[in-house]
């Protein structure tokens, strides 16, 4: 177990500068998750720590020690990979054995690592198998044993769930957060994937473009985006976002949307200036079709026409237009009766983003 | 289009000249496999016969029953099985070093990224050009001067470490072991030696059959450089023994064609041994395919 500090990391390939500024302190015991699109530099960052790249500039620590030369294999860390990186000409048994062995443990104890990790992971009965005669999940069960035995003080994973089908990504899921929580180790995982990040996380580093986004818990950053960026990327489907300007008559702010003017709550009025451009974020999930659905007085009623429906199960897609603009709307498929519907929007749930900045409004 | 329509054989013709053709492609490869096996199956033959049934003007195929005298006279003419030895040993222990050299240097040129990696590369494969015979003075004098004169060190070391051997593996783990592996290994705690030894050499399984076939087969053929460096009979290998008994008045073709008939069956076993191991696949399962 152990404290990674990441101070002010760089990363470039040639004149690719692929991780900007990095400056984050994962704390003993915690399970942080990287999550951003593809090429946001959350793998290049793991990489780092792990020691498979070196540091372009700035520092990182593991428990107060500063690590930037310290050779890979001296890092105490252990990694899941995507590809779960098993050697193919070793059984099982020898795959999760193979770091014991290096650490000159005797047979005898390794034996007893091994069989510990095998009955956690329910991988007994294969431990004499090569990993070509394993499925996938079994294959990915076989790569945390491996990582697991060594007892290291983080757990890096990169993106270990994402070549398993739906269905077995949440039953690991499952089991990795049991993990966790037995062992109690350092985790740092990455991932694209949302819902991995909002299940598994105790807090969210979302990256984008080599920056950090926002860190939170995952309440955090659905409920209280700090920026655009972080508001689109997580939630699903994603976020409503229509171009809109803030305006005051006789003492009243509103947001106008076209020809539509929403009342702006309360919390964005310290920064509310006269035809200041803002983008207007509403979730899918924050209109209702029944305004008992909210529980406070805080509601903008608007009566629009239903242009196209997607059933999703429980749940329904509705598109529709507000103040000529584009809006999806989430909810139950039984309240959808007829094409013709009254949208009471949450006011206390919409968010606003300054449309140059992109940054949050919200105070 | 339709005015074509003519022009496009009937089921039966395409099946008619796919037949003929497979006929016609069967019948060169059998005239191949026959023309390449002919000589050893003749060299077997006379092995059998004395001096006047191989010159005889008549062509048969009859095994003759001069087989014990031709070995008895093989004996006298020449150190046989001590030049076998010798042979075995080079080619054994030569293959054994070139495969250790090769896969470590390929592996190196696969993996690490060193200054002057790609002009160093460059210059191996360039040197792959250049005709053996060009170096055989270089090489006798650099034998000389280490002091290796008629010592079979100098037969097998200086071609333990082949260019084209280096090529090979370089090539094998670039495109048939996962980067992950080598970085698995690592963060296991495994240094630069042990992930090449324990993970990385049992991959390269197949491409080391392949360069041991080629390697003890170079070795076992090696004619020139054995000629130049080697002196006393008794150091001989089996290519140089067999070719110093041809001058000699009266040679006794029939022990020789024995002697080259026997030196064959260390190839064989080695070929039978190895190709086995050249069916490559070994990494499947290693990563999600």
């Amino acid at each position: 177990m152990a404290k990674v500090i990441f101070k002010n990391i760089k990363k470039s390939f040639d004149d690719v500068e692929v991780v900007k500024h990095f400056d984050f302190t994962v704390e003993d015991g915690e399970f942080v998750v990287f999550l951003g699109p593809s090429g946001c530099g959350k793998s290049t960052t793991l990489r780092m720590l792990a020691g498979l790249e070196s540091i372009s500039s700035g520092d990182i620590y593991i428990d107060e020690r500063l690590i930037n030369k310290v050779d890979a294999k001296d890092r105490d860390l252990a990694m899941v990979f995507q590809s779960y990186a098993l050697y193919p000409h070793m059984t099982v048994y020898e795959n999760i054995a193979f770091a014991l062995k290096l650490k000159g443990m005797t047979k005898k104890d390794i034996d007893v690592e091994v069989l510990k990790a095998a009955n956690i992971l329910e991988l007994e009965p294969l431990l004499n198998r090569k990993p070509k005669e394993l499925s996938g999940g079994q294959r990915q069960r076989v790569a945390m044993g491996r990582a697991m035995v060594r007892t290291p003080k983080v757990f890096l994973f990169d993106e270990p769930l994402s070549n398993l089908d739906a269905k077995l990504r949440g039953v690991m899921r499952e089991e990795m957060k049991v993990l966790h929580r037995k062992l109690q180790t350092t985790t740092i995982y990455v991932t694209h994937d949302q819902i991995e990040a909002m299940t598994l996380a105790d807090r969210i580093v979302i990256l984008n473009d080599g920056y950090i986004a926002q860190v939170g818990t995952p309440t955090e950053v659905f409920q209280r985006p700090a920026n655009k960026f972080v508001a689109q990327f997580i939630g699903n489907p994603a976020m409503n976002m229509m171009n809109a300007t803030l305006i005051e008559e006789q003492g009243e702010w509103y947001i106008q949307l076209n020809a539509l003017r929403i009342p702006l709550p309360e919390r964005f009025q310290k920064q509310a200036e006269k035809n200041r451009p803002v983008c207007l974020g509403i979730r899918p999930t924050d209109i209702h079709l029944r305004a008992q659905q909210i529980d406070h007085q805080r509601v903008f009623e608007c009566p629009v026409t239903i242009k196209e429906k997607e059933l999703l199960g429980a749940s329904i897609l509705l598109k529709t237009d507000i103040g000529s603009l584009p809006l999806v709307v989430e909810t139950q498929a039984t309240e959808v009766i007829s094409d013709m519907v009254k949208l009471n929007i949450d006011l206390d749930s919409i968010h606003l983003f300054d449309a140059s900045s992109e940054k949050s409004l919200a105070s | 289009m339709k005015t074509l329509a003519f022009l496009k054989p009937s089921q039966e013709v395409t099946t008619f000249l796919t037949k003929a053709a497979m006929v016609l492609l069967a019948t060169v490869l059998i005239l191949s496999a026959i023309l390449t096996v002919f000589p050893f199956i003749w060299s077997a033959i006379l092995s059998t016969r004395d001096r006047s049934e191989i010159f005889s003007t008549t062509i048969s195929f009859a095994l003759g029953d001069s087989l014990a005298i031709n070995y008895q006279r093989l004996l006298e003419i020449m150190p046989f099985w001590q030049a076998m030895f010798n042979s075995i040993y080079v080619a054994f222990v030569g293959t054994t070093i070139s495969l250790l050299f090769c896969s470590m240097g390929g592996y190196a040129f696969a993996v690490f990224k060193f200054k002057g990696k790609s002009f160093l590369f460059a210059m191996l494969v360039g040197s792959m050009m250049i005709p053996p015979v060009l170096s055989l003075i270089p090489y006798f004098l650099i034998v000389q001067f280490l002091g290796l004169l008629d010592n079979h060190i100098a037969v097998w070391l200086p071609f333990t470490t082949t260019p084209f051997g280096i090529f090979l593996i370089r090539q094998h783990v670039v495109s048939s072991i996962p980067k992950e592996l080598l970085e698995a290994a690592k963060l296991d705690g495994a240094g630069e030696f042990r992930t090449y030894w324990s993970v990385v050499l049992p991959l390269m399984k197949p491409a080391l059959a392949t360069l041991a076939i080629v390697q003890f087969v170079f070795f076992w053929n090696m004619f020139m450089q054995p000629l130049v460096v080697l002196n006393s009979p008794d150091q001989y290998v089996i290519t140089q023994a067999l070719r110093s008994v041809q001058g000699i008045p009266n040679t006794p073709w029939g022990s020789v064609m024995l002697g080259t008939t026997i030196s064959l069956l260390p190839i064989l076993i080695t070929y039978v041994c190895a190709s086995k191991q050249m069916i490559s696949g070994l990494t499947s399962g290693a990563v999600k395919g």
